[in-house]
C-alpha cells in the first residue's frame, strides 16, 4: 500500500463543535411552522383487552386537534426491525401501531395531538379507557410452563422463535472429553441510554405524501417499515437524513410507535406533528434481551475443546421484533463460532413475556454469549490449572483458516494471537497473582476476555440487507460533497467516511463535506449497525470517490495532453505522476469542466480548454464481497472492597485487530465508550420491572444506574493491531461492537482473580459479591 | 415524568410576606427554595400544589456567617455548593462540607440549598415512582392510600429521610431557624424531625425555614460523613453516617455523636454511641462496641434500590469506618 496522507490521521470530527453545542442537526431540534405536539396514552396494565375507549372529553379540550384510537388505525401486522425486509420469513410480524390488546405495561393505547404539549398531556387524562385485565407473566421460565398465561395465539408456551445450529456429533465429542463442565449464566435487561431521546416530526401534504424527521439509525428502514405499517406505497414516505443523532447503539434500529402515530395524526390534522419521548418512555422502548445461557463443555486434560453445547433462553418481551435476530446472532457469534471445536451444538428460543420489548443493542446477543463463554473458560482454566491465555490460543481460529460458518466470511487477516500476546505483555499479565491471594480489605485482581470472532457487516447472514451507495460530487472550489444515507450516530461515521473520500480523491479531510440527503436523493444504505459502516459503507464511498477521481483525471488529461493513467492527484492538485513541473488545482479542473463551452472574446467566440462538459462526480451502489472478522481481547484490573462488595475498575487495555485504523480519535472514543457501557452492564445497570405489575421501576437516570465519569477507570488504553485487511477500504475492518462485548466477562474474571469467588449473574452488584463471599 | 402541572407562582419580598401567603393558602401551598427536589416531584405528580411560594426574592437568606462565639449561621437559601466550598466550613465542620459536596451532581448543588436539603421530602421505592405504577399497584400511605407497603402493619409512613446534611447538622448539635406568624423560633434538629414519612417535621404549614445555626465546635472536635450509594455522584444515600467526636490531647474520646441518614423517616441518632466510645482511645474494642450499637439501632426497610440485608450489614461496616477515620485523623 502506498503512503496514506489522510487515513490514519487524528482528524477531528467535522461536526464535533456543532454537536457539543446542541447543534441544529439533531432531529430533536426540528421545529416546523404550525407544528402540533403529540402524546401517547399508555396502558398501566401489563396484559389487558381494551373494552371501550371514550375520547369525547379529550376531543373537546381546546387546543386538541386530533385523537387516535386503535379502531382508527390500520391493523396491518408488521415487524419493526429496519435491516430485514418486511416479509422476511425469519421475522415475526406481531406489531400493530395501536392494538385493542396490550401486552406490556406502557404499551400505547391511544394518542392525541394538540397545539401545546401541556394540552396534549391534559387531554390524555381525559381519555377514559375500560380495560379487561388479563393474567400476565413476567418470567420466561414461568412463561414456558404449561398453564402460563398465553400472550400470543401463534406462540404455544409463549415461544416466539426456536432455533438450533451445530456441527459434528456433540454427544460423541463429550465421550472424548477428560472433563465436562456445566454452568449457567444469566444476564439482565439494560438500556442503550442514548442521549437524544427517540423523537420525530412527521408532516403531510394534500397528496397524502409524508415527510419524516426522526432520530433514527436508518432512513431507508424507517421509510420501508413506516410505509408498510400504514399500508402506503413506499414512494409516499420520504425520510430526511439527520445530520447526526445523539446516540443510538442499536436502540434506534426499529420502527417505534411514535413515527406511525405522528403520521396518522398529521394526516388527520393536516399539520406537522412532533412526539418526543420522555426518558421514562425511552426506557420502556428498547433494551438488551436478558439471556440465560446453560453451557456444557468437554475438554481434554490439556485444555483442547472436544465438545461444546449451549442452550439459551432469550426473553423477547411482549413482541418478537429484534428477538428473532438477536437469538441466532447470539447463538452463532456469541457461542458457536467463537473457538475451534469439532463437535458443537447450540439450541435457543426467544420467549414472550409481558415485559417491555427487547431491542437492538451494540453487540446484538454477543455480550450475553461472551459473558457465559469467557467466564466459563476461566472457570475451566482455574479448575485444571491451565493458563487462560494459552487455553484460548490453543482453541482459537487461525489466520487464513476457512471461516467456520460461511464462505462470505473470511479470516484472511486475523490476529487474535497478537491481541492476546501484545495485550498481555503491555498489561503486565505475568504479574497476576493467584485468585483471592491478596491480603487486606481491598483486594485487586486482573482478568481478561476475548471476542474471538465478529463481523464487519452482515454479508453472509440470511434475511439482512447489506449494501451501500454513495455519490461524490466535486465542487468548483475544490471541495467534494459526499451524499450517502449512512447516519452518524455518534461513532464518528461522518469523519471516517470523509477521510476515505479525501484519501481516495487526494484532498484534505476538511475538503469533504457531508451533503444533506433524504430517501429520495441518495442510494440505499443498510443501517448504521453491525459494526459495518467503516468497512461496508466505507467500501462504497471509496468506489464512488475513486470513480469521481477517474472522471477528474479524464477531464484533466485534456489540459495536460497526457493519458489519464499518467496523472495523479496530490494535495488537491492534479499533476503528471511524480512530477511537480505542472500542477493544476482540482478547483480549476472542475471549473473548466463546468464552464460554458464558448466564451465571447474580442475575436469572436472561443472554446474553453475542456470540450467534455459536465459535473465531475462518481457514484456507487454495492455490497461488500466478504465479511472479514476482527478479533478482540480486553484486560482489566479491578479493586474489590471485601467489606462492602464494591468493585472499582482501575485500568483497562483493549487489544483489537481492527485492520487499518482510519480515524484513531474516533476508534479510541469507541473503545472508551464501549468500556463505559460494558462496565455498567457488568456492575450496576439493571432495567428493573415490578414483579407484580410489570411496571418499569428504573425509568430515569436516578434509578437506572449508569456509571458516571467518576466510576470510570483512570486509564483505558487502546492497542490497535493493524492487520491491513485486503478487502477493506485502505485495509480497514470492524471495531464498534466488540468494545462493549468484552468488558463484562473481563471484569467478571478480574473480580474472580481478586476475591476467588465467581458470580454468574449480571450485574455483579455489591450484594452479590458479599453473598458469594458468604457475608450476606 | 410529565410536564409541570399548572400552579400559581408567588415570589414574596420578605419572610413575613411569605408566611402570610402560606397562611392564606392553607395546605395547597408549597415552599420552594432551589427547586431540585420539589419540581421533579411535581413532574411525577407526587405533589400538586396550587400555590408555589419561592424564597428566592427574600433578601438575606443567602448569607454564611461564622464567629467563634456564635458558631455558624447559614441562611436557608445558601447553596450546597457554597457550603462545600466555604473555607471556614471546610476547616471547622468538614463533615458538613463533605455531606454538601456528596449531594447529587454539580449542577444540582449549584441550585440546591441547605434549607431545601434539610426539608428534603422523604423517599421510598413505593412512593417515588410514576403515577401509572403507583395507581396500578394501589396507592401507599404517602400517596393517599391506606397501607404502608414496606411495613404493612405500620400505622405511619416509613419513607426515609435521605438528606445528606441533616444527620451531620444534628451530630453538630445544630438548630433550625423557623419563621412563622409569631416571628422566629429555633428548634434543635432532633426536635424538628418526626418519625413519620408523611408528617416529617414539627413545623406548621405557615412556617418557613429561614436559617440554620450550628454551635462552634468544641476544642478537639473531629467530624466525618460517610455515604453509601451505588455511584459516586447523582445518587441519594443508601446509608449516611455522620459522626462528630471530641478527642483530647491524648487521643481519648471526650464526646461522640453519631446520626444515621436513609434508615428511618428522620435522621436516626445512635444513643448508645457515647457509652461505647467516650473514655476510650477509639481502640478496636471500642469500635466494635460502637459498631454493634449501630447495627442494633438501624432497622432499614425496603425503601431503596439496595436490599435490606445489605444495608443492615453496611451499618456496622460504615460505623467502623467512620470511627476509624476519626481515630486516624487524631
Amino acid at each position: 500500500m502506498s503512503e496514506l496522507s489522510v487515513v490514519g490521521q487524528r482528524v477531528r470530527s467535522p461536526d464535533a463543535y456543532d454537536k457539543v453545542t446542541g447543534g441544529k442537526g439533531f432531529p430533536v431540534n426540528v421545529r416546523l411552522p404550525g407544528m402540533l405536539h403529540g402524546k401517547l396514552l399508555r396502558s398501566p396494565y401489563a396484559h389487558a383487552r381494551i373494552v371501550r375507549i371514550d375520547t369525547a372529553k379529550a376531543e373537546k379540550l381546546p387546543g386538541v386537534k386530533a385523537v387516535l384510537t386503535p379502531s382508527a388505525v390500520p391493523q396491518i401486522k408488521y415487524h419493526s426491525v429496519f435491516f430485514a425486509p418486511n416479509l422476511d420469513p425469519g421475522m415475526v410480524r406481531d406489531m400493530l401501531i395501536l392494538s385493542d390488546t396490550v401486552r406490556f405495561a406502557g404499551e400505547p393505547v391511544a394518542a392525541v395531538a394538540a397545539t401545546e404539549l401541556e394540552i396534549a398531556e391534559e387531554a390524555l387524562e381525559l381519555i377514559d379507557v375500560e380495560y379487561d385485565v388479563l393474567p400476565a407473566v413476567f418470567d420466561p421460565g414461568e412463561a414456558m410452563r404449561p398453564g402460563a398465561p398465553q400472550i400470543w395465539e401463534h406462540a404455544p408456551n409463549n415461544v416466539a422463535v426456536n432455533l438450533s445450529f451445530g456441527f459434528g456429533d456433540v454427544e460423541q465429542g463429550f465421550k472424548q472429553a477428560d472433563y465436562v463442565f456445566e454452568n449457567t449464566y444469566q444476564t439482565q435487561r439494560v438500556h442503550t441510554c442514548y442521549m437524544e431521546p427517540r423523537v420525530c416530526v412527521v408532516d403531510s401534504d394534500r397528496q397524502g405524501d409524508l415527510t419524516v424527521w426522526s432520530s433514527t439509525q436508518h432512513i431507508f428502514g424507517l421509510q420501508e417499515k413506516l410505509a408498510f405499517a400504514l399500508g402506503l406505497p413506499i414512494s409516499k414516505v420520504r425520510v430526511v437524513k439527520p445530520r447526526y443523532i445523539g446516540g443510538g447503539f442499536g436502540g434506534k434500529l426499529d420502527l417505534g410507535y411514535i413515527e406511525p402515530v405522528c403520521a396518522l395524526l398529521s394526516l388527520k390534522s393536516g399539520r406537522p406533528v412532533r412526539i418526543e419521548q420522555t426518558r421514562y418512555e425511552d426506557f420502556i422502548t428498547t433494551a438488551r434481551h436478558p439471556v440465560k445461557v446453560q453451557l456444557r463443555t468437554g475438554v481434554k486434560k490439556d485444555g483442547t475443546f472436544t465438545a461444546r453445547y449451549a442452550k439459551s433462553i432469550l426473553e423477547t418481551g411482549a413482541h418478537a421484533t429484534h428477538g428473532a435476530v438477536v437469538l441466532p446472532v447470539h447463538g452463532l457469534m456469541g457461542f458457536l463460532l467463537t473457538y475451534r471445536c469439532p463437535d458443537v451444538k447450540w439450541e435457543g428460543c426467544a420467549v414472550y413475556t409481558n415485559n417491555m420489548i427487547g431491542g437492538g443493542f451494540r453487540g446484538y446477543g454477543g455480550p450475553q454469549g461472551a459473558f457465559a463463554v469467557e467466564s466459563q473458560i476461566d472457570e475451566i482454566c482455574e479448575e485444571l490449572k491451565l493458563d487462560p491465555i494459552a487455553f484460548r490460543l490453543k482453541n482459537a481460529h487461525r489466520e487464513a483458516d476457512p471461516h467456520p460458518f460461511n464462505p462470505n466470511f473470511t479470516l484472511s487477516t486475523y490476529r487474535l494471537d497478537e491481541c492476546l500476546k501484545r495485550g498481555a505483555q503491555e498489561f503486565e499479565w505475568s504479574k497476576r497473582q493467584s485468585a483471592g491471594s491478596g491480603s487486606g480489605t481491598k483486594k485487586r485482581g486482573i482478568g481478561f476476555a476475548c471476542q474471538p470472532l465478529w463481523v464487519s457487516g452482515c454479508v453472509g447472514f440470511p434475511g439482512i440487507y447489506e449494501h451501500s451507495g454513495a455519490i461524490v460530487k466535486l465542487n468548483v472550489d475544490g471541495t467534494a460533497d459526499l451524499s450517502i444515507a449512512t447516519v452518524d450516530m455518534g461513532c464518528g461515521q461522518n469523519a471516517v467516511l470523509s477521510q476515505i473520500v479525501a484519501e481516495e480523491l487526494g484532498v484534505s479531510a476538511d475538503a469533504v463535506r457531508i451533503a444533506y440527503a433524504d430517501t429520495q436523493t441518495v442510494p440505499f444504505d443498510a443501517p448504521t449497525h453491525a459494526s459495518r459502516v467503516t468497512y461496508s459503507a466505507g467500501n462504497a464511498v471509496k468506489v464512488a470517490a475513486g470513480s469521481a477521481r477517474k472522471r477528474l483525471l479524464e477531464v484533466a488529461s485534456q489540459l495536460f495532453g497526457a493519458s489519464p493513467d499518467d496523472l495523479e492527484v496530490v494535495n488537491g492538485r492534479v499533476r503528471l505522476k511524480g512530477s511537480r513541473a505542472k500542477e493544476i488545482p482540482i478547483a480549476e479542473v472542475v471549473e473548466l469542466a463546468g464552464a460554458p463551452a464558448l466564451t465571447l472574446g474580442l475575436e469572436g467566440n472561443q472554446r474553453t480548454p475542456i470540450a467534455d462538459k459536465g459535473t465531475i462526480l462518481g457514484t456507487s451502489s454495492l455490497a461488500p464481497a466478504s465479511n472479514p472478522s476482527p478479533a478482540t481481547a480486553e484486560f482489566v484490573e479491578v479493586e474489590v472492597d471485601t467489606e462492602t462488595g464494591e468493585v472499582r475498575p482501575l485500568r483497562a487495555l483493549f487489544a483489537h485487530d481492527i485492520g487499518r485504523v482510519i480515524s484513531p480519535l474516533g476508534a479510541e472514543g469507541q473503545v472508551e465508550g464501549g468500556f463505559q457501557q460494558g462496565m455498567g452492564f457488568a456492575l450496576m445497570e439493571n432495567l428493573v420491572f415490578d414483579s407484580e405489575t410489570g411496571s418499569c421501576l428504573a425509568g430515569d437516570f436516578l434509578n437506572y444506574k449508569i456509571p458516571t465519569a467518576i466510576e470510570m477507570p483512570g486509564e483505558i488504553k487502546s492497542l490497535f493491531i493493524e492487520s491491513n485487511e485486503p478487502s477493506g477500504p485502505f485495509g480497514a475492518k470492524a471495531l464498534a461492537e466488540p468494545c462493549l462485548i468484552v468488558p463484562a466477562p473481563a471484569i467478571a474474571n478480574a473480580i474472580y482473580n481478586a476475591i476467588g469467588v465467581r458470580v454468574r449473574e449480571l450485574p455483579i452488584t455489591p450484594e452479590k459479591i458479599l453473598a458469594a463471599l458468604g457475608k450476606l | 415524568m410529565m410536564r409541570l402541572p399548572r400552579f400559581s407562582y408567588r415570589r414574596p419580598q420578605t419572610a413575613a410576606e411569605a408566611v402570610a401567603i402560606l397562611a392564606a393558602s392553607g395546605p395547597d401551598a408549597l415552599v420552594v427554595a432551589g427547586g431540585t427536589d420539589v419540581y421533579p416531584n411535581m413532574k411525577q405528580r407526587l405533589l400538586r400544589p396550587k400555590v408555589v411560594v419561592a424564597l428566592r426574592g427574600i433578601p438575606g437568606l443567602g448569607q454564611i456567617e461564622y464567629d467563634d462565639r456564635q458558631g455558624l449561621r447559614l441562611g436557608s437559601m445558601v447553596t450546597l455548593r457554597e457550603i462545600a466550598e466555604h473555607q471556614d466550613i471546610r476547616r471547622l465542620y468538614p463533615a458538613l462540607a463533605s455531606a454538601a459536596e456528596s449531594v447529587s451532581t454539580p449542577q444540582l448543588r449549584t441550585m440546591g440549598t441547605i434549607g431545601g436539603n434539610v426539608c428534603l421530602d422523604t423517599r421510598c421505592n413505593y412512593y417515588n415512582q410514576d403515577l401509572d405504577w403507583r395507581e396500578a399497584l394501589g396507592f401507599c400511605l404517602k400517596s393517599g392510600g391506606d397501607i404502608c407497603r414496606v411495613a404493612r402493619s405500620s400505622p405511619t409512613c416509613r419513607a426515609i429521610n435521605c438528606s445528606d446534611t441533616a444527620p451531620v447538622l444534628q451530630a453538630f448539635g445544630a438548630s433550625i431557624v423557623v419563621t412563622g406568624p409569631h416571628g422566629e423560633r429555633r428548634v434543635r434538629l432532633e426536635d424538628f424531625y418526626v418519625d413519620d414519612g408523611i408528617q416529617r417535621w414539627n413545623k406548621a404549614a405557615d412556617e418557613i425555614v429561614t436559617g440554620i445555626a450550628v454551635p462552634p465546635p468544641a476544642p478537639g472536635t473531629r467530624s466525618v460523613y460517610l455515604k453509601l450509594r451505588s455511584r459516586s455522584s447523582v445518587d441519594f444515600p443508601l446509608l449516611g453516617v455522620a459522626l462528630v467526636a471530641e478527642l483530647d490531647g491524648r487521643g481519648v474520646c471526650r464526646g461522640a455523636k453519631m446520626v444515621l441518614g436513609a434508615v428511618a423517616p428522620r435522621p436516626l441518632e445512635i444513643t448508645a454511641l457515647a457509652e461505647a466510645l467516650v473514655g476510650s482511645r477509639l481502640d478496636k474494642a471500642a469500635i466494635e462496641r460502637a459498631a454493634r450499637a449501630v447495627f442494633l439501632a438501624g432497622k432499614p426497610l425496603d425503601n431503596t434500590i439496595a436490599t435490606i440485608s445489605y444495608r443492615k450489614r453496611m451499618l456496622a461496616v460504615y460505623a467502623r469506618r467512620a470511627i476509624a477515620q476519626i481515630a486516624a485523623a487524631a
